[in-house]
């Protein structure tokens, strides 16, 4: 892998490849955005770092999906962002800051007030699972959890969010 | 409450991922790698011999260290070792014999 080798380039283009889901699972835990790219970020520059530990035989998807997920805790603990408190079911719940609803509309409002009813386990293992395609073994492996613990997660996460956003229930959910 | 988990439940839920797709989806991908690229820290890749250029000013220094003491140690004239000396001297057998034996010496 040229990466390995130094090859800033060919690290270039993992970033843009991985870039986008990186952030989303970093959001997936932290939720502000800004928080979710700086944790992005650091996750790079910690795969940077350590990009000779990386086994070139396996994906580097998970691998780097990992670490962010990690950077993402830690920069957590850091800046002792709080965790959210989970917010009523009933939506759209609370008050939307206009400024909020124009940027992110209405949908994203309530995406983003669904997830945080999620505990962050299911949030995760719905994140990685739906929006980007890993496997439950991929996911149990990225976060350390019984493949069984992720299959329900999934399951349960599911079928809150299409309860809260007001989806029609699918076969499993 | 038993959960009770179908087929469906094994592929990704279109719908669901679609929506968390777009609603996470940070701006600007390309600012994004921008950043991380303008932030990225300097790794050091040497190649061998950049290695050994490295090693060589301290390993010369090492050898002339060892050199010189080596050569101190050979020029000066060694000092008798007095544990390696024996006690007394045994000139007759009988000394010898007086010395080697258990017995007490009949006066």
């Amino acid at each position: 892998m040229a990466a390995q080798k130094g090859d800033r380039e060919a690290f270039g283009e993992l970033v843009r490849r991985y870039g986008p889901a990186a952030r989303r699972v970093a959001r997936a835990v932290l939720h502000h955005p800004e928080d979710a790219d700086d944790a992005a970020q650091d996750g790079f520059f910690s795969a940077w770092r350590n990009i000779n530990r990386y086994d070139p035989g396996r994906q580097f998807g998970p691998w780097i999906l990992r670490i962010v997920v990690n950077a993402a805790h830690d920069l957590r603990r850091r800046r002792q962002i709080r965790e959210t408190d989970p917010v009523s079911a009933h939506l759209p719940g609370g008050e939307a800051s206009p400024v909020a609803l124009v940027e992110q509309g209405e949908l994203g409002e309530r995406i983003d007030r669904a997830l945080q009813t999620l505990p962050e386990r299911q949030r995760l293992a719905v994140v990685l699972f739906d929006a980007e395609g890993f496997s439950h073994g991929e996911i149990s492996q990225m976060l350390g959890i019984p493949e069984g613990t992720v299959r329900s997660d999934v399951f349960h996460a599911r079928r809150a969010l299409r309860a809260r956003l007001g989806l029609e229930p699918r076969g499993d959910s | 409450m038993t959960q009770k988990f179908n087929p469906s439940e094994h592929a990704p839920d279109p719908e669901i991922g679609g929506l968390l797709r777009t609603h996470l989806e940070g701006l600007a991908p390309e600012q994004f790698v921008h950043r991380v690229m303008a932030g990225l820290p300097q790794r050091f890749t040497l190649d061998s011999w950049e290695v050994l250029a490295r090693w060589a000013r301290p390993g010369i220094a090492a050898a002339a260290i060892i050199t010189a003491a080596l050569g101190a140690w050979l020029a000066y004239p060694r000092q008798s070792d007095p544990v390696g000396e024996p006690l007394l001297e045994l000139s007759t057998a009988a000394d010898s014999e007086l010395i080697l034996s258990a017995l007490i010496p009949e006066p």
